[in-house]
């Protein structure tokens, strides 16, 4: 398949979840647009090498991550992250129950505070990667996917439910 | 939670051929604005020292104008040398961090040893050229001097913050 074929492909199947994973990495909209358009621009020119030893999807996350974390690492200076094993701020504490956009928005804002790669792993959850995949595009062992999603899972549930 | 995620409106993007061209023209043109910025800096400082024959402003001009070109060198080779996030073979991340620890630690002696001595002697210099502007151009120097004594405490931070990090990832293995 030819590179602009690859990228039509790319664009028509992971389009919305490159979108999502652009807000992951950068909450100021301009900022956020042209993180996009680099991360679209080097997936284009990365499909020119594209040999399909392994699956698209996880060629193109690989590439998408890559860019956005050499993009947190420019930005970190401005922004104190965490890891999961650390205390996560209390912003997707509530009292009550959230609607939908509220839930969405703290959930960012959590993701955003996140390290990279810890980043990287609870996008790909969420995008409903499974964990064999998940190793295989952030380089580390499947028990640390393991153990890092379990995790995630517990921050989430005790954070943002009900 | 994965719905609430995947159910949420997305922006479409795709690269035209033509905004694709425009990209790569750009990236181009980044190499080219900073060797355009370092040759700026040669000329204005040449040509301060041409505006005020001082042998030790010239000494100075000429040892700084060598320090920014070899610094400017420095930083073409470590830009060619940083991993491409295109090159999926690799680990990206770790990659990219020992990158910047080498160029975090390459800067220490660099920025002190290319730059100080030039700059030292072209501020003294300067001010001998030009008494009336001294007790100003002194005030420079030692914020000159200020800003180096800090720079190697600061790199060798970053150094160590990156290291811990590179740590961390080798532990994730």
């Amino acid at each position: 398949m030819r590179q602009d074929d690859l990228y039509e492909q790319v664009t028509a199947e992971l389009g919305a979840a490159l979108d999502r994973l652009a807000r992951s990495y950068e909450a100021d909209a301009d900022k956020r647009r042209d993180l996009l358009q680099e991360i679209h621009f080097a997936i284009w020119r990365s499909l020119s090498t594209f040999g399909g030893d392994c699956s698209l999807r996880t060629w193109v996350y690989r590439v998408a991550h890559n860019v956005a974390a050499s993009h947190v690492l420019k930005q970190r200076r401005a922004r104190p992250l965490v890891g999961l094993d650390e205390d996560l701020p209390e912003v997707v504490d509530v009292d009550g129950p959230l609607d939908r956009q509220r839930a969405l928005g703290r959930l960012y804002e959590l993701i955003q505070k996140l390290e990279p790669l810890d980043r990287e792993v609870i996008l790909l959850y969420l995008e409903d990667v499974d964990a064999a995949s998940i190793g295989e595009i952030t380089g580390i062992s499947a028990a640390n996917v393991a153990t890092k999603i379990h995790r995630i899972k517990k921050i989430l549930a005790s954070r943002s439910a009900q | 939670m994965s719905s609430l995620w995947q159910g949420q409106p997305a922006e479409f993007t795709r690269l035209t051929p033509g905004r694709i061209e425009e990209m790569e023209k750009k990236m181009r043109r980044s190499v080219y604005d900073f060797y355009a910025a370092v040759i700026c800096i040669a000329i204005v400082i040449t040509g301060i020292a041409a505006l005020f024959p001082n042998a030790t402003l010239i000494a100075g001009a000429a040892l700084l104008a060598c320090g920014f070109g070899y610094v400017a060198y420095e930083v073409v080779q470590s830009r060619r040398n940083a991993p491409s996030p295109l090159d999926v073979s690799i680990d990206y991340q770790r990659a990219l961090m020992r990158n910047r620890i080498e160029f975090h630690r390459k800067r220490l002696w660099l920025r002190v040893f290319a730059l100080a001595p030039g700059g030292i002697l072209f501020f003294l210099g300067f001010a001998a050229a030009l008494p009336k502007l001294a007790p100003f151009i002194y005030v420079q120097l030692a914020t000159f001097i200020v800003a180096l004594a800090l720079i190697v405490p600061m790199n060798r931070r970053a150094a160590a913050r990156l290291q811990r990090q590179i740590d961390e990832l080798d532990r994730l293995q």
